[in-house]
């Protein structure tokens, strides 16, 4: 018998979560399974970690309603980072029009945020790059933060965020380009 | 310096420019998708950020409360929204019968104390008046004497009493 989370695949825990007894059983090894990955993908968006929490809470509880209706045509995985995307994305837009700020003032303020963030442990270069991030396009964020850090294929980033490949590694570049020329200038 | 004649083309090629420009980093981007720049390639790669003490450990139970919460309150919601138009309907009927209760017993009490009252005396009179004297004096001659008859009380006594006690008219038409 398997016991622990790691050792189940995807598969098997889509299966698990289908059997009546089983149910919040499988949820549970799914959030252990994917909670540290989709929070890191979401914190790295919306820098703040109160925010962050509050999108990931809200990722699983659609996973929870949603994965009934899962297809598999796609990976669980993919399924996963595609919900975790779109909810982070749409929190930013709210917060925008909660603020009745423009995107760019919402970016502002995470930049000015992060300096005084207790939960941000990183050197001088570390925030420069953060900055830098911030004044990306978000979708440009997102494609960056995928590649640079999380190191996803662009076979699998084409599934999550539903673009081609092409397309994203012209955005990959595009990105460092302008990030490397935001180092240099400040 | 560029020329006038450039310097008057310029605007209008400039967007011809920039999707050059932009097509070429495209096809750069496509040959080497992964290459970063000198920049960042001295940055250390490591996500600078940090979580509070045994978030991960506890985001699970947190989770699954949360969860379990939203779930309820759909279902306390749904069962509000059902029986909403059966409580509003019961509301009114409790307040139709309650003010029924008000106005018809008001009414009725208002009926009781001046109608029953007025009925009662005018019900009273007309007895009285419809006694023939004949019968009053037959009475009095078949009855009183004999009550009158008590060696102990006088003719004069019972004036005295009469006069002097707060003898009250009903009670009178009542020991009739």
């Amino acid at each position: 018998m398997t016991s622990n989370v790691a050792d189940y695949t995807d598969k098997e825990l889509t299966g698990l979560f289908r059997k009546p007894g089983s149910r919040e059983y499988a949820f549970n090894l799914i959030v252990r399974k994917y909670q540290e990955k989709l929070y890191w993908h979401i914190r790295k968006l919306l820098i703040d970690h109160h925010d962050t929490d509050d999108t990931l809470q809200n990722t699983f509880i659609k996973v929870w309603t949603g994965l009934d209706n899962f297809r598999e045509d796609s990976s669980l995985y993919t399924w996963l980072y595609r919900i975790a995307t779109n909810e982070a994305l749409s929190f930013l837009g709210s917060k925008k029009r909660r603020f009745f700020l423009p995107l760019a003032d919402v970016e502002k303020q995470l930049s000015g945020s992060l300096k005084n963030d207790e939960y941000f442990n990183g050197d001088e270069l570390q925030l420069k790059l953060q900055n830098a991030l911030l004044t990306l396009p978000e979708k440009q964020r997102v494609v960056f933060n995928m590649k640079y850090f999380d190191e996803i294929k662009y076979e699998d980033m084409a599934e999550i965020l539903d673009t081609s490949v092409g397309a994203l590694k012209a955005s990959f570049h595009h990105a460092v380009k302008k990030i490397e020329k935001y180092i240099t200038e400040h | 310096m560029p020329s006038k004649k450039l310097k008057n083309t310029l605007p209008n090629i400039k967007p011809f420019i920039l999707l050059i420009v932009k097509k070429t980093l495209t096809i750069q981007g496509m040959k080497e998708p992964d290459k970063i720049g000198p920049e960042l390639s001295k940055i250390n790669k490591e996500i600078p950020f940090r979580v509070p003490d045994g978030y991960f450990e506890n985001f699970s139970f947190r989770l699954t409360n949360k969860i379990h919460a939203e779930s309820d309150v759909p279902n306390r919601q749904k069962f509000v929204l059902f029986l909403k138009p059966y409580l509003v309907a019961a509301v009114l009927l409790i307040v139709a019968i309650l003010s029924g209760i008000y106005f018809f017993g008001h009414q009725q009490s208002k009926y009781s104390e001046k109608q029953f009252y007025s009925e009662v005396s005018r019900a009273v009179e007309q007895e009285l008046y419809s006694i023939n004297e004949e019968i009053i004096l037959e009475v009095m001659s078949s009855e009183t004497p004999d009550k009158l008859s008590d060696p102990d009380v006088n003719t004069e006594e019972l004036i005295d009493y009469l006069l002097n006690e707060d003898v009250n008219e009903d009670e009178l038409l009542n020991s009739l």
